[in-house]
């Protein structure tokens, strides 16, 4: 597994790396069942706090691509497929083109009925 | 030039057959060897040890002839001539060795009616390990000179990474047939520290400890360097100063020194199975392989460092 992060980035680190895991899961690199890196050794390779690819990891967790078990580490979930994946992707992608023109969730809701 | 190459081998593996023969020989014309056999004596030279005629004679023509079987074999399966020639010399000596003495006790031992009226002469021992000795240095001296033969430079693709952009490489390495052989190797170890030699049974459980921490490796490449873990604590490290470039190869076990984790005059490799791999290239001109089942993004990472260092410095 590959990740790589830009420290003068202004996105945050975690965010950088939740948002490779993701790309990686989207495009079929990982599937269902593969274990992530330890997340000490990518904070070590990195030189950054292993807390900070933890919460990477949590983030994705909750975001219902990952499993996290104690002792096991962390696992593609089942249900992230390549294509559940991507739409997730877009989806974020849509509400935060949404946030950046001010518009709330519900906005985003009606957007979407709006147009299917 | 390889019909030379290929004579010379011969006569090496030719000579390390020389003690089969001759013992051999040895106890066929030798007559009224005493039943037993004296086999050991105490630093007077008195006999203190024996063993059956045909104990005896089964045990130094399986020795010399397994270590002249072992020596082909060693020329046959492997692909790195040092690997083969080292191997070849350790058969040889192990022949000598037990060829120099044997001969040394049909010698002394012909036509004495028993066993306690062979005395030990002085100069057997010497002559054995002078002989043991010997032969390894005049393989070492006939083992032909191959020019080693550069691989074809496999795929070498490269990362583009920005100056202050951070990166990290990381696979966990599992081999199932480590795993079960660890296993079994515990199985065999605890069998023999309950029933039979303590310290056989030690033996094959440091074996286990070292096969079981090769079924799992983790490779972490990053602006360090490539990095080997084996199990807690062990920690295999090739500094990023000392890489000039990687590449994707296909690895031949048996090109690399055989199974697990090798260390040979031209480079140390883990190999888990045959297949893809990483190849690293060394400034002092030794490589570094370890089987990987998707090279190409270790391999980008590390031309990419390396391309960055250089850039930079």
């Amino acid at each position: 597994m590959l990740i790589r992060v830009d420290p003068s980035s202004r996105e945050p680190l975690a965010e950088q790396i939740a948002a490779q895991v993701r790309g990686a899961i989207a495009a079929g690199r990982l599937g269902p069942g593969d274990r992530l890196a330890p997340a000490r050794e990518l904070a070590e390779g990195l030189g950054v706090n292993m807390h900070t690819v933890l919460r990477a990891y949590s983030a994705l967790r909750d975001e219902g691509l990952l499993e996290l078990r104690r002792g096991r580490g962390a696992t593609v979930h089942a249900a992230a497929t390549p294509d559940a994946t991507r739409l997730r992707n877009l989806a974020t992608e849509l509400v935060t083109a949404a946030r950046r023109l001010g518009m709330s969730a519900d906005d985003v809701v009606e957007l979407v009925r709006s147009v299917s | 030039m390889e019909t030379l190459g290929r004579t010379r081998r011969v006569v090496a593996l030719a000579l390390v057959a020389v003690p089969f023969v001759v013992v051999g020989v040895a106890l066929l014309t030798a007559g009224g060897l005493p039943d037993p056999v004296p086999t050991h004596w105490n630093i007077h030279g008195d006999v203190n040890g024996t063993m059956s005629r045909t104990a005896f004679s089964v045990m130094v023509l399986v020795v010399t002839g397994a270590a002249a079987v072992l020596a082909a074999g060693f020329v046959w399966a492997h692909e790195d001539d040092a690997v083969r020639r080292w191997g070849v010399q350790a058969c040889a000596f192990t022949a000598y060795l037990m060829g120099g003495l044997s001969l040394g006790t049909v010698l002394l031992a012909a036509g004495v009616p028993a066993a306690p009226g062979v005395r030990l002469r002085w100069y057997v021992v010497p002559a054995a390990l002078v002989a043991a000795l010997g032969a390894p240095a005049v393989i070492h001296i006939l083992w032909p000179v191959v020019p080693v033969r550069k691989p074809a430079a496999g795929a070498s693709p490269r990362l583009d990474l920005a100056p202050g952009e951070r990166a990290v490489y990381v696979a966990t390495l599992r081999s199932r047939g480590m795993l079960a052989l660890g296993v079994g190797c515990a199985l065999v170890g605890v069998v023999l520290l309950l029933t039979a030699d303590l310290m056989v049974g030690a033996v094959v459980l440091a074996a286990t400890v070292a096969l079981l921490a090769l079924s799992r490796v983790t490779l972490r490449v990053d602006d360090g360097g490539v990095r080997l873990g084996f199990g807690p604590g062990v920690r295999v490290r090739v500094p990023m100063e000392r890489i000039e470039r990687a590449e994707v190869a296909d690895i031949r076990p048996m090109a690399w020194g055989g199974w697990g984790y090798r260390a040979r005059p031209g480079g140390r490799a883990l190999v888990l199975r045959a297949g893809p791999g990483m190849v690293l290239d060394l400034s002092d001109g030794s490589r570094f392989a370890v089987t990987l089942d998707e090279p190409a993004d270790a391999v980008a990472l590390v031309n990419g460092l390396v391309g960055r260092r250089h850039e930079t410095a």
